[in-house]
């Protein structure tokens, strides 16, 4: 049986994780003890939503290295049937509970192997609907997991505190606009323009390792995964017009 | 704009009890399934619809398109006698801690989708505003535990009082909710209105006639 003072003392602990990667690896050190070794959570995408830009939904990545990328990159959010029922259900489910759609079955177990070799062999979802109607969920996998039903209502629960931390977190009360340095403003600008890394060297006056120091900065606190990315990254905070 | 009303007031007040009995029997036996409250005149109340609980009604064009009832922590209530199994420890017991029970929109009011509407996203601000001239800023809340994440949204302070349950076809976790100025900001930012939405009625706006400069 969960012990509740343990529960309440673990969502009184996440108020002060000043970062959602740290909301992630308290929540993980938790969900770990029932095998859940991964977690991702954030908000759904629409049906044909680009991979760029489901990756800006995600809230809490604690998901094995390199399966995000995989699973965007074979856009299997169209094909993952844990996805389709958090969309319509809003109880907490295992994966294996999800029903996988007759015309989805070759693809899904496609997806459901390459799943197991990165470590989720299995795994639990909680849907959720956020203030403006938004689907949400937070899912947690892992290789072997043994997990009582109190167990879940416990880890159901904090999730949420989790996913509700992680949005205050992504939202500030006073946002913070991303803060280039006007050297990685310039660089950023170039790039934006076709420039590669050395003619911005010879552009700027710097050396060509300079110019990539720069830019790898920009694209680092744009949240950006590579340099096309970071330039459009940097035309929505307006930084290139 | 939500009016407040003593339980003490009802009979000054006929016509929005009337139709708040006929909106909650709707909600709450029609929809939800809560058979035992259902009776054959179609209006639903309870023993604590006494002269210590607060009534709130959203009011579209004199017809109460939402509800919600406050209830005194220091007295019998729902958590306490109804639903003990759902707290972990003693329940809250304080001047300052009250609970928010029947919480209700209109179906045709409903127009968040799945999200909170309008009307419904008022009555958060009015127990907000009511609470914050009635030195009140806790309540606690038997919900599903998908609106803790809601709370949060809104700068409530969220600590679960025990684990979730099934009660009739849902699950329920009660929650004690604290709010203050913040909370006031972001649901109004929200709802994109910054005007307060509260009048106190009958005997409550007698006790505080200027209270609602929150």
């Amino acid at each position: 049986m969960a012990d509740f003072d343990e529960t309440l003392a673990f969502i009184a602990s996440l108020d002060d994780a000043p970062t959602a990667d740290e909301v992630c690896r308290r929540l993980l050190g938790l969900s770990g003890r029932f095998g859940l070794t991964g977690v991702i959570a954030g908000t759904m995408p629409g049906s044909g939503t680009p991979p760029s830009d489901q990756q800006r939904h995600i809230l809490l990545d604690g998901w094995p290295d390199g399966w995000i990328d995989r699973y965007l990159q074979r856009d299997y959010v169209h094909i993952d049937p844990v996805i389709e029922r958090i969309r319509t259900d809003r109880n907490p489910f295992m994966w294996d509970e999800a029903p996988i759609a007759p015309t989805l079955r070759r693809e899904a177990a496609t997806m459901n192997g390459e799943a197991r070799e990165f470590g989720l062999a299995g795994g639990m979802a909680v849907p959720l609907v956020t203030l403006e109607g938004k689907i949400a969920s937070v899912s947690f996998g892992g290789h072997h997991i043994e997990l009582s039903p109190d167990d879940r209502s416990m880890l159901a629960l904090v999730s949420i505190y989790a996913i509700g931390r992680a949005f205050r977190l992504s939202r500030p009360t006073s946002p913070v606009p991303t803060c280039l340095s006007p050297r990685e403003t310039e660089a950023i600008r170039w790039a934006a323009i076709g420039k590669t890394d050395w003619e911005i060297s010879m552009i700027m006056a710097i050396s060509e390792h300079t110019a990539a120091r720069h830019l790898a900065n920009a694209k680092r606190k744009l949240g950006a995964a590579n340099r096309a990315h970071a330039v459009a990254e940097a035309i929505r905070a307006g930084i290139v017009r | 704009m939500i009016i407040a009303v003593s339980g003490a007031d009802q009979a000054e007040f006929p016509h929005l009890f009337e139709q708040s009995s006929r909106l909650r029997h709707q909600v709450f036996v029609e929809e939800m399934g809560w058979e035992d409250l259902r009776r054959a005149d179609g209006r639903e109340f309870d023993q604590f619809d006494d002269e210590h609980a607060v009534h709130h009604f959203c009011v579209r064009d004199g017809a109460v398109v939402g509800y919600q009832r406050m209830l005194p922590t220091t007295r019998p209530n729902l958590l306490s006698s109804v639903f003990p199994e759902l707290c972990e420890g003693t329940p809250p017991c304080s001047d300052r801690i009250w609970e928010l029970t029947r919480y209700c929109v209109a179906p045709e009011h409903r127009d968040g989708r799945r999200g909170v509407s309008t009307a419904g996203s008022e009555l958060i601000a009015g127990f907000v505003e009511w609470g914050m001239s009635s030195g009140i800023d806790n309540v606690i809340i038997e919900f599903e535990p998908m609106w803790v994440l809601r709370a949060m949204q809104l700068q409530f302070l969220a600590r679960p009082l025990g684990f979730q349950r099934k009660i009739g076809n849902q699950q329920i976790v009660a929650t004690q909710v604290s709010f203050g100025q913040r909370t006031i900001d972001a649901i109004r930012a929200f709802r994109g209105a910054h005007a307060p939405v509260l009048e106190l009625w009958g005997r409550l706006g007698e006790a505080t006639p200027q209270a609602l400069a929150v």
